[in-house]
């Protein structure tokens, strides 16, 4: 379920939207913002072009409130249009030459969430952010917009990526393997360790 | 062979997210103008010309002057809701080189 609101149908909130009424849209953009955000920082754009890059798709989304032919998919038509303004973005710094293969070429170091990893309660959870943030394009990608809050459905990852659906799970799983992988040898996928560094002094032997 | 998804791998997915939520979640910046996209609906019936440089009005402003020698000109336009004040600058013939504009809300 996507927030408040639950009580309305996606298509009977596109439908107020286009007579007008604010309050659906914003319904709108609570119930489907998260996904729209993460599919952006899915493309590793700089931190403007991100923003751009949300604020297009829901621009878009004005513009076809009364054509949207499948309201109960809005998801993946807003995943869909969130990665082709992503990729307009891309192609606007020169990148033409990107096409099936972007993914794996998208640039680790126009990321920017280590700079926000204080933020995070442990220092466990600051190593596995920095971990997944430094995956190759693909993984980094899949894996960011997984991440979505609320959790999307595959649908809609691959209407962002633009990936065959039944192409998800499977490279999902490889894209955490990768990731155990990076982080083999280290405690930072025990769940039990991503809670406040001070319950890990009283209970766990290896902070001592 | 096609790997099979398990509850570890769905642990893990959820920790991530917990943790993007944490580090990485919609600014409040980019929520507040995903709303304030909704006003732009309208916009192309409503919004009307309250005043242009060229007419030699606001003489005062860097705007106003440069439009004098035909360098820059200065637009605003407004609806109810929102006002837009667009700014071209004029290098060489027509068309325009650069334009930039502003949104605000309300008049």
């Amino acid at each position: 379920m996507r927030g408040e609101g639950v009580e309305r149908s996606t298509a009977d909130l596109l439908a107020a939207s286009a007579a007008g009424e604010q309050a659906a849209w914003d319904l709108l953009v609570q119930r489907y913002g998260g996904l729209v955000w993460s599919v952006a920082r899915a493309y590793r754009l700089r931190v403007g072009e991100t923003d751009d890059a949300v604020q297009n798709t829901w621009l878009r989304l004005v513009e076809h409130l009364t054509r949207i032919s499948d309201p109960e998919h809005l998801g993946g038509w807003l995943a869909t249009t969130a990665r082709r303004e992503c990729l307009q973005l891309l192609r606007r710094r020169g990148r033409t030459g990107y096409t099936t293969d972007l993914l794996d070429d998208l640039e680790v170091e126009d990321a920017r969430p280590e700079l926000d990893a204080a933020l995070l309660a442990g220092e466990r959870d600051a190593a596995l952010w920095a971990a997944v943030s430094t995956l190759p394009g693909r993984c980094w990608a899949l894996l960011r917009t997984l991440m979505a809050s609320p959790p999307p459905s595959y649908a809609e990852v691959a209407a962002a990526l633009d990936m065959p659906v039944g192409s998800i799970g499977p490279t999902r799983q490889r894209c955490l393997e990768q990731l155990r992988r990076r982080v083999e040898g280290d405690s930072l996928l025990d769940p039990r360790a991503a809670t406040d560094p001070r319950d890990r002094e009283d209970g766990d032997p290896r902070a001592r | 062979m096609t790997p099979v998804p398990d509850d570890t791998d769905d642990a893990l997915v959820e920790r991530l997210r917990a943790l993007a939520a944490a580090v990485d979640p919609p600014p409040a910046h980019v929520e507040e103008a995903a709303r304030a996209a909704f006003e732009t609906r309208t916009l192309d019936h409503l919004a009307r010309l309250l005043t242009d440089s060229a007419d030699g009005e606001a003489l005062l402003t860097r705007a106003a002057y440069d439009a004098l020698t035909g360098a820059v000109r200065l637009l605003s336009f407004a609806t109810d809701e929102v006002g837009i004040d667009l700014q071209v600058a004029v290098e060489g013939t027509w068309p325009p080189s650069t334009a930039c504009c502003a949104g605000r809300r309300g008049r």
